[in-house]
């Protein structure tokens, strides 16, 4: 057994097929901004972030329902261009994908094609490649109709590390979220005021409030997404250790399953950075959660 | 043989550490939930400096809720008792014992004023230090070893202040806040040193151990210890771990800024290990010119591939 205190040699401890292909030296490494970054350790004998993702698809027994199509996404855009997410909310599980489009191409027709087998992508929606990531949500609704309604457009803002998010179809688009990246230590005099000029949480009057929804355990990331959205607003901790992400898993309760093999593979996924977010508003005079998101690297 | 926290013996020709809550025994003995333990703990330190076995004494107090109005008064009993050195330590984990900062710092500096007043060594722990103005230099530097971090604060990198201070409790912020309007950080006019997890920075950490670095087979760095796994051939491996000098806790050897000790030696025994680790700590303590640091508030520093 490897465990956390052992000092085996990890390069030669073979990768069991559980927990996926091992993770190669080459391999890009990037956060949900696509933004690349240095591995901490040496890969050698480490497994890849998207043994999470099929662990939590096992875990909800849609393994089999979601892997041949998220395979197929694999294979056709390319690895170092895509981040899966796994969304734990009031209405169960989403599985999301962004997909980076750097050269603004036609990715939507792309992803048609890919996907053809299995689903239909925003029918009637013309690709004009006009967005810099794309996002599609898989849900229990989008494998009962074999088509995905809509998609998000993630564009970059006018200001520096901006982005506005739209949700568009053949119908036309409406904007859902609005996100502000900065490095969550240096720059928190810019994410402090945009996290408090909240629509859903009185922060004035309840100054405890903030420790609540700026959660301290997960401050050591590297970058903060202050996200506002329609009815909440959520933050993501991106670039947050193996230790951290096994902190969030149990704090939000994921399934046992994912926490039991993350950590369980703690030493194997100590390479990585993890980036979670953590939705939030306010319900009477309490701060909940409707929904928390586990992302990585596809 | 009494012991301390860490598992060592404590050594009484040394002195004696005691717990002291309140200045009364109904406060004391609620604190440590034990009826009684007011009265045992006097009757006790008589005994031992009645025997002649009690050269020192210090007294360690919890900042609580309900008994902050008694940290000045604990000071005259730590006194009574004959210490020489009292510590306030505010509570780490225990939520429901804290109280807001608003409350608990002008209880503590309060507290400080009356050491100085009765000449005893005053020291407080896991308060902000930018809260306790004149009386900073008596807070205790707090390594915070957890993962995730015990302790965080919204200014951590702006704040001159931070490499001694750890911030807040995690547990007090989910409590009280962040408290932002409350601190008073003082803002760094001067750059971190550098240290960005370069390969020039990996290079100057792998350096350290001469011709032992062709034996490493990863670092790994963080805000508390390099620790390097050697590999040594046929089966034979040990792990390094340089953690910041101190004058005291047990080491193998120490260079100019790290404390220097091995651990997880396998197929390792005898002189052989003893041979190994002293060639590379003889190394270590040549090629430490100070200019690398274990600095426990900056950002865990990422590192390439070995």
């Amino acid at each position: 057994m490897y465990t956390r205190n052992s000092v085996e040699n990890p390069r030669h401890r073979p990768v069991d097929s559980a927990a996926g292909p091992g993770a190669s030296a080459g391999e890009p490494h990037f956060d949900l901004a696509f933004a690349p970054y240095r591995p901490l350790r040496p890969t050698a004998g480490k497994v890849r972030g998207d043994a999470l993702l099929w662990t939590a698809l096992d875990a909800a027994g849609e393994r089999e329902r979601w892997e041949p199509l998220l395979r197929a996404i694999q294979r056709g855009v390319g690895r170092g261009r895509t981040i899966w997410g796994a969304s734990r909310g009031d209405a169960g599980t989403t599985w999301r994908l962004r997909l980076a489009n750097p050269k603004r191409e036609h990715l939507i027709d792309s992803l048609r094609t890919a996907l053809e087998p299995w689903l239909t992508i925003a029918p009637g929606l013309a690709d004009d490649g006009a967005y810099d990531v794309l996002g599609i949500d898989l849900n229990t609704a989008v494998a009962t109709n074999r088509s995905v309604a809509s998609v998000k457009h993630h564009v970059r803002g006018a200001q520096p590390r901006t982005l506005t998010v739209w949700e568009v179809d053949s119908a036309g688009r409406r904007r859902v979220d609005e996100v502000l990246i900065v490095e969550a230590k240096r720059e928190i005099n810019v994410a402090l005021p945009r996290i408090k000029a909240s629509r859903v949480v009185d922060f004035a009057g309840d100054r405890s409030r903030l420790g609540r929804a700026l959660i301290p355990e997960l401050f050591a990331c590297r970058h903060v997404h202050v996200c506002r959205r329609d009815d909440v607003d959520a933050l993501v901790y991106s670039g947050i250790n193996v230790d951290h992400l096994l902190w969030f898993l149990a704090r939000f309760a994921f399934p046992p399953a994912l926490v039991d093999f993350a950590r369980g593979e703690r030493e194997r996924l100590d390479h990585l950075l993890f980036d979670v977010e953590v939705a939030y508003r306010q319900s009477g005079a309490a701060i909940v959660y409707p929904e928390t998101t586990l992302y990585g690297a596809l | 043989m009494p012991y301390d926290e860490d598992g060592d013996a404590i050594d009484l020709a040394v002195g004696v550490i005691v717990e002291l809550h309140g200045d009364e025994p109904a406060l004391h003995d609620r604190a440590v939930g034990r009826p009684g333990a007011f009265a045992r703990l006097e009757a006790v330190i008589a005994k031992l400096r009645a025997a002649g076995r009690l050269p020192a004494l210090a007294c360690e107090a919890s900042i609580r809720a309900d008994n902050l109005d008694a940290l000045p008064r604990i000071v005259g009993v730590a006194k009574r008792l004959g210490a020489e050195r009292c510590t306030f330590i505010a509570p780490v984990t225990e939520a429901a014992q804290m109280a807001p900062l608003d409350a608990t710092i002008p209880a503590v500096r309060e507290a400080l004023t009356r050491c100085r007043e009765l000449d005893i060594d005053g020291h407080v722990r896991h308060q902000p230090a930018c809260l306790l103005g004149g009386d900073a230099e008596a807070l205790e530097a707090t390594r915070d070893a957890s993962d995730p971090p015990a302790f965080a604060c919204l200014f951590a990198s702006r704040c001159e202040l931070s490499e001694r201070c750890a911030g807040l409790p995690t547990a007090y912020i989910h409590r009280f806040g962040w408290e932002p309007h409350r601190l008073q950080p003082v803002l760094r006019d001067s750059p971190w040193p550098r240290d960005d997890g370069s390969p020039e920075a990996f290079a100057a950490w792998l350096a350290l151990l001469g011709p032992a670095a062709s034996r490493v087979t990863a670092v790994e760095l963080d805000r508390l210890a390099a620790r390097y796994r050697v590999d040594l051939g046929r089966g034979r491996s040990l792990v390094l771990e340089l953690t910041p000098r101190t004058q005291d806790r047990p080491a193998l050897a120490r260079s100019r800024s790290f404390d220097i000790r091995y651990t997880k030696a396998t197929g390792l025994g005898g002189p052989g290990l003893a041979r190994v680790v002293e060639t590379i700590a003889a190394a270590i303590v040549a090629r430490d010119d100070g200019s690398l640091d274990l600095d426990p508030r900056r950002v865990l520093p990422p590192l390439p591939p070995a």
